[in-house]
Parts: structure tokens; sequence; C-alpha cells
């Protein structure tokens, strides 16, 4: 397939040398002044691009090794005692390493209920999110929401930064939630591929325990006595004492 | 009549310089051929279940054959014809398309280097959310360039001794073509693929560089005896 796919390429690329190379008219258009405004213009451009390439944030650009499989296994411990800590009662630690607070919102609120109502296009059983509540004293008038992440990896890649926090709106006494995740388009790009002295991206058929996605939840602080229910109970929901 | 006697690195010089002033489409040729294949780059060469991998190998490859092929060109009876200009022999024309192959070795690894950086902010503005690439200081990132340029001047080498060999007797294509047969039914292409190894699974860039510097040298020099043999002005 490759092979066949090169010999294509390779008549291309005959094609167009014959045309560019031997054709009078282009060749007269390519050579002399014309052929040097071409040649300077187009290293110029290509060093302008390559200097802007520098400036490309390094969460999007990421050059750190991909995750191996024993980095995994420590990440998965670290997800896991994450959600048994917040099972239990307590917030997690590990925030900004494990673990991440994406956005959050204050909205004020009147009355003494509120509801949760998720709007997304999740089916099955999977929840969309956990909500956590906590009753706090001195919050009146006010409901304060947080969005977390835990530490997500595609393929040993960390995806975390590309993760998207729910839309929140406040609409009288319900809470709206909006799910706008996507999966994750990422790429890596092989630049070293003529030289074997280099370190190499290796095998890029990654095993799928390379794959795991960090726990996501809504933090809620509530003041006491207000009530807080869910509307279609889609999702598991803790609220603490 | 000129009683001035011409120094061979200055006839040479006059001559590389000739070469870069006239030759142009040759470059533009490049750049035309590395922006179609920049679009090919934007696809992905494989990909996983949730990653695509994106690679310059293709248009690597793709440029190679490029230097083979201006190499082979400068061969030909109307590239030499350009030579007679000046004050030549077989061995200033030899050494000046030599040092003309090797200018345009090291222009094709440097835009390596450029369009790969180029293919990074195409790819996060239209293809993906995230890039993972090689974490390579800029000492490694020269001797990418230093070993790409090496395999551009191989090729070129090997293109312009096929050229040569060709000018030299017509019936060196078909000499070529048999060899190539022969050796594929006895060899299969195990042969084709060997000398490839030669130069893809050497692990030090040491051996590597005189590897590549004794195979040019020694297509050059196999060209140089050749270019003696064939009559600037005929066949």
């Amino acid at each position: 397939m490759i092979v066949a796919l090169l010999w294509i390429l390779f008549l291309i690329l005959i094609v167009f040398y014959l045309l560019f190379a031997f054709s009078k008219r282009l060749k007269d258009k390519l050579t002399g002044k014309n052929g040097a405004r071409i040649l300077i213009g187009y290293v110029v451009l290509l060093l302008l691009i390559t200097i802007s390439s520098f400036g490309i944030d390094n969460e999007s650009l990421q050059r750190k090794p991909l995750a191996t499989v024993d980095e995994m296994k420590q990440h998965e411990k670290e997800q896991l005692a994450l959600y048994q800590a917040l099972e239990n009662g307590n917030f997690p630690s590990g925030l900004g390493h494990t673990l991440f607070l994406k956005k959050s919102w204050i909205f004020p609120i009147h009355e003494k209920k509120i509801v949760f109502a998720f709007d997304s296009d999740h089916n099955g059983d999977q929840a969309l999110t956990n909500v956590y509540v906590e009753r706090k004293p001195g919050t009146a008038g006010k409901i304060e929401i947080q969005y977390y992440h835990g530490r997500s990896f595609q393929e040993g890649f960390d995806y975390t930064h590309t993760i998207m926090s729910p839309i929140v709106q406040h609409d009288g006494q319900r809470i709206i939630v909006t799910d706008q995740n996507k999966t994750a388009k990422l790429g890596a790009l092989n630049e070293v591929v003529a030289s074997r002295f280099l370190q190499n991206m290796g095998d890029t058929e990654h095993e799928v325990e390379l794959t795991s996605h960090g726990i996501s939840f809504l933090y809620v602080k509530v003041p006491k006595g207000v009530k807080v229910s869910e509307e279609k109970g889609e999702v598991s929901f803790v609220t603490k004492p | 009549m000129s009683f001035h006697e011409p120094s061979l690195w200055g006839v040479i010089k006059q001559q590389w310089l000739y070469k870069m002033r006239a030759y142009r489409q040759v470059f533009t040729s490049f750049i035309f051929i590395q922006l179609l294949f920049l679009l090919f780059a934007t696809q992905p060469f494989g990909s996983s279940d949730t990653m695509n991998i994106y690679s310059v190998l293709t248009m690597l490859v793709v440029l190679l054959i490029w230097q083979g092929i201006a190499a082979f060109l400068l061969t030909t009876k109307g590239y030499r014809y350009d030579d007679v200009t000046f004050i030549c022999n077989a061995t200033t024309s030899t050494i000046a398309n030599a040092l003309f192959l090797l200018t345009t070795a090291v222009f094709a690894a440097s835009m390596m280097f450029f369009v790969s950086r180029a293919l990074v902010v195409i790819l996060l503005f239209n293809e993906v959310d995230a890039l993972y690439v090689q974490d390579i200081n800029m000492q490694q990132m020269m001797i990418e360039g230093f070993v790409q340029m090496l395999y551009f001047l191989v090729v070129g080498s090997i293109g312009y001794l096929i050229g040569m060999l060709v000018q030299w007797h017509k019936k060196a294509v078909f000499s070529i073509v048999l060899l190539v047969i022969i050796g594929y039914v006895l060899m299969g292409n195990s042969y084709i693929a060997n000398f490839v190894k030669l130069f893809t699974e050497e692990t030090s860039l040491v051996i590597f560089t005189l590897k590549a510097l004794v195979v040019s040298c020694a297509c050059y020099s196999i060209s140089y005896f050749i270019s003696r043999e064939v009559e600037v002005d005929g066949s």
C-alpha cells in the first residue's frame, strides 16, 4: 500500500518536475528575478512561521514524553484516591497536580431549594458528572459552583488542558448544566524522521491502558438550609451533612 | 588572447556561481513540490483510536527523489553545454556540479526544518486541539538537519552517477534496467533494501557520516572518470 502510494507520488513528482523544469514559458517565469523573488519570499515566509511557532503555548504543543504504563498505573491510583476521598465526604488533595479547577460560578439564590438539571445528549448509564454539595455557613444568598477535572490521558498524551467545562446557567430555582465536552482531537508530529541517533517517538501503537479519563465533578457550596435536588436523577449525588 | 592563467578553484567558483543563478528553477520547483507535500503532510500518516500521527517522512522521501532527478538533469546535454561558457574540463565541471548539489542538499535540509515548524502551526490552527512533538533541543535539531543533508547528498551523487552513466552510453540505461531486473530476480528487492538499510539502520552518527561521504565521493569519482569520456559537444 505504502509502496503503491509512493509510486503514485513519484509519478506526480515527475509530472510536476517536467512541467516546471522543462516548460519554456514556466522556466522563464521561474528563473531570473522572478525565481529569486519566489525563493526569497518563500524562505522569509517560512522563517516568520518558524519564529511564530516558538510562541505557541506549551500546553497545546506538548514536548513531554508520553506517559508510560507505570506512570499510568500510578495515575489511576491517584484518580481512585481522589474519588474515594470525595465519596467519603472529603475534598481531595492534589489540586494542580492530579485535580484541576476548570471553572467556577457564583449565582445569587433567593429560594430555599435548588434543582440541578442536566441538559445533554447523554444516553445510557454514564453520568454526565457527579455533583458534591457542601453546606457552608456564611454563604447566605449565593451559591458557588466549581467544576473540577482530574488529569486525563489519551494513549499517554496528557490532554487535560483541552477539556472544556460545562456551561452552567442559573434560571430561578434551576441550575442548568450543559455538557460541551467533546473528544479532544490530538495529534503527534514526528519531526525526527532521518536520524536514528535521537530519541524517537517509538511505537505509536499505544496500549489501551495508556488512556485514562480523569474524574470530573461539580463541587457546590450552598448556604445551610438550602435543599438541593436533581431533576432527572441521572447523576450520582452526594450531599454532605 | 589572454595570458592570464585562471586557477582551478577560481573556475569552479565561477561555474558554481553561474549554476546558482542559472538553475534557479531547481529551487523554485523544490518550493512547489514542498508546498504540495505540505498539504499531504496535514493528513494523518497513521492513527490510533484517538490520536492522529503526522509525519514529514513522505515529504522527505519525495524531496530526496527531487534531488536525484535534479542531479540526473545536471548531466544532460543542455546543462552540460552551459559549462562550455567557461574555461572548463571534467574536473571543474564535476566539482562545480558536486558543489551545486551540496548547496541544494543544504537548502533542502534547511527548508525541511522550517517546513516542519510550519506544519506544527498549521496542525494546531486547523487540525488538532493539541499536538505532541518530540522533546529535542537545538543540538539534536542540528543533528537531524545534518543527517537529512547527508541523505540529500548521497541521493544527489547517485542521481548524478546514473545520469553520467546514461550520458556516457545510452546502452547504460538498458544495462541499469537489466541489472535491476536481474538483481530483483536473483535476490528479490532485498539488495536495494540492504543498501538503504546501510544508512537507515546505522546507529552511529560518525559511521553514518563516513558512509555517506564515502558513497558520495565514490559516485562523484566514477562520474568524473566517465565525464572525461563524454565529449561536451558530443553524445
